[in-house]
């Protein structure tokens, strides 16, 4: 073929091809690599029912959770409800930078979901059971402004949420004190909550192919996606901390975002949260833990604060990322790009001295930010 | 998630370090994957409970420590584990109780991620401390 005819013919490949350079790209991962994606499952994992709340599995519990999960009888002006920062149709979160219940707190709405597999809860880590942080917001002045009081009073009276009370926790509120009230109505809202997991992604069948060594449906994940997962487990490092089957390992660490809350001051991330968890009485080394062993409190029990845990957040999940915009504990990035973005671009100077062993500018180019978003897209 | 301990070796700190004969067979019993550092006038013998240690899980350390030039056995131990590479450490401080003498039992340790780790053993006797170190890889 004469090598005009041949570079026109080329030519016309490329315009009526998208991507022509990326769709014969195959993408081939090591071993070492095929281990490492492999730990990033299977999904869902085995959970256990939580031993620190005797009505955790509870199906009764579970409906007289949700029922309170969307009610508007746990805020003190009864204008607010677990909905108005979680909603359903938005991943149990709210799409806002910072949560605003009766007034805007400092940081972003967490999405809730798969909660069972948390070591911790909150940004900071400030309790370390899924009961105790569901009335967190509730005494809150700025969510929820109810109290204990407030709320068991309220119950005593409401007849149809005493008899759900009576029927989970075989006695009527009127015979438990206001503390205890405000316990178990954080136990059936806990117990609804471990029921939102998500579900099966793209990258779950990608992953459990590669595990049966099944071709034809590995090569069914797209190839954005597999070269950002290259990268995520690669010179990203992004698995390092974002490990497991659901990307997290549930502990903190300081990601280079401003430590400077919007309405004024430092937000002391982690340190805070050890500082709240020590004084709490709502913790699993407390009376309120129904398992008498009170086995699950180890990590309350060993956990210690130093100065590198100021200005850490906890990890949170990359599961469902791709809807739970925006991103990072003050909400300050707004898209998944930002966010690679962010960490391509690190200021580097901004990190504790102790973490820059561990975070480093990735400079990446606009091709691989946009192959790691496909991948995270995927999760 | 399964981690595989990869390698051992012992860092030694003080002065000079010379491989030592023990005086005493210093094996924790019902071992047999033991993890051994000699230094000086030490043998340390450690086991991890689960055996198979993962990341993100909390473990506990059985830890038998032997004079091997006679003198007494150490009063106290202190354990801890780094990242090295990383500038950090565990976010859990173990708790170490003396269960026999030259046995201690540490409990509360957790790996928060995969990679290389540094056991840092601060041996006790009277007034002296001597650091053994040995390296890990987490997987």
């Amino acid at each position: 073929m004469h090598p005009v005819m041949k570079s026109l013919i080329t030519g016309i490949l490329l315009l009526i091809t998208p991507n022509f350079s990326h769709a014969v790209d195959k993408v081939s991962f090591s071993e070492s690599e095929r281990n490492a994606i492999l730990t990033h499952g299977p999904w869902p994992p085995k959970t256990a029912t939580d031993p620190s709340n005797r009505v955790s599995g509870n199906k009764s519990a579970i409906a007289f959770g949700r029922e309170l999960f969307r009610s508007r009888f746990l805020s003190g002006s009864r204008r607010h409800s677990c909905v108005t920062c979680h909603q359903p149709n938005r991943a149990y979160a709210d799409g806002l930078a910072l949560s605003a219940g009766v007034s805007r707190v400092d940081r972003n709405t967490i999405a809730l979901a798969n909660l069972r597999l948390n070591r911790w809860y909150g940004w900071d880590g400030g309790s370390d059971n899924l009961w105790a942080q569901s009335i967190r917001p509730i005494l809150d002045p700025r969510e929820m402004n109810a109290s204990a009081a407030l709320i068991a009073k309220r119950l005593r009276s409401d007849v149809p949420f005493a008899r759900g009370y009576q029927e989970i926790f075989n006695a009527p509120p009127g015979t438990h004190n206001d503390e205890q009230v405000m316990i178990n109505l954080g136990k059936a809202l806990a117990a609804y909550q471990e029921t939102i997991v998500t579900p099966r992604t793209p990258f779950d069948e990608f992953r459990d192919a590669l595990a049966a060594s099944d071709k034809p449906n590995a090569e069914r994940y797209p190839a954005a996606a597999k070269r950002g997962l290259k990268i995520f487990i690669g010179k990203g490092k992004c698995s390092l901390c974002h490990q497991g089957s659901n990307f997290t390992n549930g502990e903190f660490d300081d990601a280079g975002v401003r430590y400077f809350k919007p309405s004024g001051g430092i937000d002391k991330g982690r340190f805070g949260g050890i500082q709240k968890l020590k004084k709490s009485p709502y913790t699993l080394l407390g009376r309120y833990n129904d398992n008498p062993r009170k086995a699950s409190g180890v990590a309350t029990r060993h956990v210690t604060r130093s100065h590198q845990s100021w200005g850490q957040f906890r990890v949170p999940s990359l599961r469902n990322i791709s809807n739970t915009a925006p991103y990072m504990h003050d909400g300050s990035l707004a898209t998944l790009g930002d966010v690679i973005q962010h960490y391509s671009r690190l200021n580097e100077e901004r990190l504790h001295l102790d973490g820059r062993g561990l975070l480093r500018r990735l400079n990446l180019t606009e091709a691989e930010i946009a192959d790691l978003v496909t991948f995270l897209e995927t999760l | 998630m399964r981690s595989f301990i990869l390698g051992l070796c012992s860092i030694l700190f003080a002065s000079t370090s010379s491989p030592a004969k023990a005086s005493s067979p210093c094996e924790i019993s019902g071992g047999g994957d033991e993890n051994k550092i000699e230094k000086a006038s030490y043998r340390l013998v450690f086991q991890a409970d689960p055996r198979n240690i993962n990341v993100g899980k909390f473990f506990s350390l059985k830890v038998q420590i032997c004079p091997t030039d006679g003198s007494p056995l150490p009063d106290g131990l202190k354990i801890d584990a780094t990242m090295p590479m990383h500038g950090h450490g565990m976010n859990y401080r173990p708790t170490v109780k003396q269960t026999a003498p030259g046995i201690f039992q540490a409990k509360g340790l957790m790996m928060h991620m995969a990679g290389s780790w540094m056991y840092r053993f601060d041996i006790r006797r009277g007034d002296r401390s001597t650091r053994v170190q040995t390296k890990l890889i987490l997987k």
